[in-house]
């Protein structure tokens, strides 16, 4: 079990954050010289809980120094307390407690030479205290002084690492980000052993301090954009956070938009390709989706796949992919549009077929579509939420008695039906699940608009949907981008993704190098300070953000997997 | 009011959009789809009579057929096609709609009158497609006979038409595709006019429009396409016989394949020729602005399909022989085509066109005198023949019969 530890607060201390509103008057900890008293105060706060374990014990068995441990049951490690914590206090040298000494002195002895842990630190803060036994540490308080240590053993269930679920490959790593954050973390760090990639974390939720970290690698992620993040992050009020999509809704950049502009992946070697390109990674403790922004619209098209096949294949599969948004925003509303407006458009013979099956159809298309896409939705909407076991009872009646029963009864037109489980299926080719909702939502949009409207409608639609896709920013980051504004230079992973060797060539050109050592770290921050205060310091700001954003948008992703 | 004024324009937006309805909708199942038009004269009440072949798609699609005719021909009068559409509305439950017409069939009597005004219709309107097909019915035949026709093949008349030029312009070379687009050219070359398709009933009219013709294998009564008819201004003036038809096609370089027959005076026997391809340059020759003399360039490329001769087609010297007497055939009919277009004094050719190429000022000055000028023309044939193959074999049976 990995052990998760802040490497430093390098965030601003936050003035509220961790605390209720009562505890604050309380900041410290008086030297108490009863260590009762401590303990009883800790049991009243925490409402006597029964699965607080308190445990009196001596230093070294010695009379004079009572100390006590106190830690939460079922989320700290009970091997670690009893062998690394217990048996070190038990176990102290009682020449050194025999003679006189303060209670400072017995703190920074066991500080120094009782604890066999790696993870321990000392505190003067109630409020940080009582976090830590809420989190799994143990602390522990020994009479008189005025600090406490806190003990890192956390520990506890989780879910082991299994294959991602919702993200899928053929071929490809076939593990997938679970719900602690400090696997999450080392997941990552197992893929990219670099002294570059950089932690930072903090705690939001006023009531759950869930612990959010944020990982970028120094010398490639944009700092403007670094900063604006944990500001944005520092700006959260909430009570709890118990998913990334929480803080997704919380720093994503303000605009009226289905359209997802952070990407979400429970896939690790995603999530580090992005961190190759220059992004930035926000793991939240208890999912296993991190948020990896900023974010471009081609993200939602490309899948880890993509680098493990062919090139040349993976063109045409993301060609696909590109194609079947189209299909899944437009193939209804194109339909209505031909046949109830257009029909001069269609050729004579599909004609013909189509006007044979709208005999005796009682419903107008558009009218017919509404129906068939509002029944797909209930369909799918009952097949992601049911039981596993019965979820196969729902696509069975489904597809063979709905479909099938509709056209017989000549309810709906054959070719509807065939439109509609096109549409359904183009929803299903999208790598990113928020992107396919948010198609199947602006779809029903456009089926109004060619309803009302016809193709005229229908491009008056499409070019206000270009217009709000082009007015998107995530970070300041265009999110068309590299698609418009068009740049040539970084269209080597966006549409198509071409063949390694350019890949990697502009990953050279973009960055300096990456996996240094020490002594180059300075020179890279240097460079880094530089870009900074040549291209302008905010981060949000879209103009001098954006030409970073897309300097870094395409390449990477496949690039550097290859080193 | 104040206080929701953003939600009040935003409810009222939503509203609009609502009001306007929904457009033109028209569901499919509201159309009549038309396939074929055809324009005849009353002479009575001096009205076009259009008949207008609907496609009946349960018929050829549908479950729900009724084992009925897969089109059915709706008959209106009046002065003008849309006079006669709207009349039309009193026996079609359907809206009537154009825009998938792939046939205009025009009888010859509405085509000796004039067909500038039909033309006008048929460009102005947003339905009917320019690339629609031009027929005109033989002589003694309506239109409206051609479009109650029932084919074998395939299951509407008008589209099996249409593919029938198709086919036999690329096979025979005695017709090429004229659409709308092109009529209307026609009528605007000057000293010229339109060149149109020609379309009849063979066999019995009354028996063709009927289903149990085709339930014989013997078909009854079958619209075929017929050769072509040239027009003077927007008025028929005359119908072209075959060889002048070919040579017709020959010159304005629509020729893709076609047969050729040749008598072998020396050797005795026959021989017959296949055109594979063949290009046409026209060239005018303004000298004597008087007098323009017109080069026709034809090079075309044979094949040896039949040899019915003991010729030797081995020997080189035969072989030119043989295009010697292929270039003369040729010339033979495209001279046959120039007479009869001088005849008419229509200039469907192409030679005002070639006289523009060549010399656009001297052209807007004999423009207007093109009429009086293209009976005069003189005509240069040049004929480049090549005969690429003859195919597998080389002599005839019996060449080896004659010299046993």
């Amino acid at each position: 079990m990995l052990r998760y530890r802040p490497r430093g607060r390098r965030f601003a201390p936050r003035k509220d954050a961790p605390g209720q509103e009562a505890s604050r008057k309380i900041a410290g900890i008086e030297p108490a010289d009863h260590l009762q008293e401590h303990l009883d105060r800790i049991r009243t706060e925490l409402g006597n809980s029964p699965d607080i374990i308190f445990r009196q014990l001596k230093l070294g068995g010695a009379s004079e120094a009572n100390c006590a441990i106190v830690y939460l049951n079922g989320l700290s490690d009970p091997e670690m307390i009893n062998h690394d914590v217990m048996e070190s206090l038990l176990q102290l040298s009682k020449e050194f407690l025999q003679k006189e000494r303060s209670p400072a002195d017995f703190l920074d002895m066991v500080m120094k030479d009782g604890l066999a842990m790696g993870e321990s630190r000392m505190s003067a803060d109630w409020n940080e205290a009582m976090l830590a036994i809420l989190s799994g540490d143990t602390v522990i308080l020994i009479e008189g002084a005025d600090h406490i240590i806190i003990a890192g053993t956390q520990g506890g269930q989780w879910r082991s690492v299994t294959e991602p679920t919702s993200q899928l490959v053929v071929r490809g790593p076939k593990d997938s980000f679970v719900e602690s954050i400090a696997t999450n973390i080392s997941l990552i760090r197992r893929r990219l052993k670099s002294s570059q990639l950089w932690l930072e974390t903090m705690k939001i939720g006023s009531v759950t301090h869930t612990h959010v970290a944020i990982m970028y690698v120094k010398g490639k992620a944009d700092p403007g954009i670094v900063r604006e993040i944990k500001d944005r992050l520092n700006r959260i009020e909430i009570e709890g956070i118990l998913e990334s999509a929480y803080i997704e809704e919380f720093i994503q950049d303000k605009t009226i938009t289905p359209f997802p502009t952070i990407y979400n992946t429970e896939r690790p070697d995603d999530a580090t390709s992005k961190l190759l390109e220059g992004r930035i990674v926000v793991l939240v403790d208890g999912t296993p989706f991190v948020l990896v922004l900023p974010t471009v619209f081609a993200h939602f098209f490309q899948s880890p796949e993509d680098y493990a096949q062919r090139f040349d294949i993976a063109i045409v599969m993301r060609l696909v992919r590109y194609i079947s948004f189209i299909i899944l925003i437009l193939g209804p509303s194109v339909y209505i549009a031909l046949t109830t407006f257009h029909y001069e458009m269609v050729p004579t013979q599909l004609l013909i077929s189509l006007v044979a099956q709208r005999e005796g159809v009682p419903f107008p298309a558009f009218i017919e579509a509404m129906l068939m896409e509002v029944v797909f939705e209930i369909l799918r909407e009952a097949g992601v939420r049911m039981p596993r076991a019965i979820g196969q009872t729902v696509s069975v009646v489904g597809a063979l008695i709905l479909g099938q029963a509709v056209v017989e009864a000549g309810l709906i037109t054959p070719a509807m039906v065939i439109v509609v489980a096109l549409t359904g299926i183009a929803s299903f080719t999208l790598p990113a699940y928020n992107l396919s909702i948010a198609g199947r939502l602006i779809r029903f949009g456009f089926m109004v608009l060619s309803g009302m409207f016809g193709f005229y409608g229908l491009t008056l639609g499409v070019i206000v949907l270009i217009a709000h896709m082009n007015s998107l920013r995530s970070f300041g980051v265009p999110f068309m981008s590299p698609i418009s504004p068009f740049r040539l230079r970084n269209q080597k992973d966006a549409i198509i993704r071409l063949p390694f060797q350019p890949l990697q060539t502009q990953a050279a050109e973009s960055s300096t190098g990456f996996g240094a050592s020490s002594n180059q770290d300075t020179s890279l921050a240097g460079d880094s300070d530089g870009r900074m205060s040549g291209s302008g310091q905010q981060g949000a700001d879209g103009g001098s953000a954006s030409g970073r954003g897309q300097h870094t948008a395409a390449n990477g992703a496949g690039g550097n997997r290859n080193s | 009011m104040r206080k929701h004024q953003g939600l009040t324009i935003l409810i009222m937006c939503c509203c609009l959009g609502l009001l306007s309805g929904c457009w033109d909708v028209v569901e499919l199942n509201k159309r009549a789809i038309v396939s074929g038009i055809g324009v005849d004269w009353k002479e009575e009440e001096k009205e076009y009579l259009v008949s207008f072949q609907t496609v009946i798609a349960d018929e050829i699609s549908g479950k729900a057929g009724r084992g009925a005719t897969p089109t059915s021909v709706y008959k209106a009068s009046g002065k003008s096609v849309v006079e006669a559409m709207r009349n039309a509305s009193r026996k079609v439950p359907r809206i009537i709609s154009l825009a998938h017409t792939g046939l205009i069939v025009i009888s010859d009597r509405v085509a000796r009158e004039g067909i500038i005004d039909l033309f006008d219709y048929l460009d102005r309107d947003s339905d009917i497609r320019l690339n629609a097909e031009v027929l005109i019915a033989t002589q003694g035949q309506t239109a409206e006979d051609v479009v109650s026709a029932m084919t074998p093949i395939g299951k509407i008349t008008a589209f099996a038409l249409e593919q029938k030029i198709d086919l036999t312009s690329g096979q025979l070379g005695e017709n090429f595709r004229i659409e709308v687009d092109d009529v209307i050219r026609g009528l605007l070359t000057p000293g010229g006019g339109p060149l149109v398709n020609g379309v009849m009933i063979e066999g019995s009219a009354e028996k063709a429009s009927k289903m149990e013709t085709l339930k014989n294998a013997k078909v009854e009564g079958l619209a075929v396409i017929s050769q072509m008819a040239v027009f003077k201004g927007d008025r028929l003036v005359s119908w072209l016989n075959a060889d002048e038809s070919r040579g017709t096609v020959w010159i304005r370089n629509k020729m893709k394949i076609t047969p050729i027959h040749l008598k072998l005076l020396d050797q005795g026997g026959e021989i017959s020729l296949e055109v594979m391809r063949s290009k046409t340059r026209l060239l005018a020759d303004l000298e004597d602005p008087a007098n323009p003399i017109i080069h026709i360039h034809v090079e075309p490329n044979f094949s040896i399909r039949e040899v019915n001769s003991a010729i030797d087609l081995r020997n080189p010297a035969t072989m030119k022989l043989l295009e010697d007497a292929a270039s003369r055939e040729v010339i033979r009919i495209m001279e046959l085509a120039v007479r009869k277009s001088k005849k008419v004094n229509s200039d469907i050719l192409g030679f005002g066109q070639a006289v523009e190429r060549s010399d656009p000022s001297a052209w807007r000055k004999m423009k207007n005198r093109w009429d009086q000028l293209f009976p005069r023309v003189q005509v240069k044939y040049h004929v480049k023949p090549v005969i690429r193959n003859s195919q597998m074999r080389d002599r005839s049976v019996l060449y080896k019969i004659h010299n046993q």
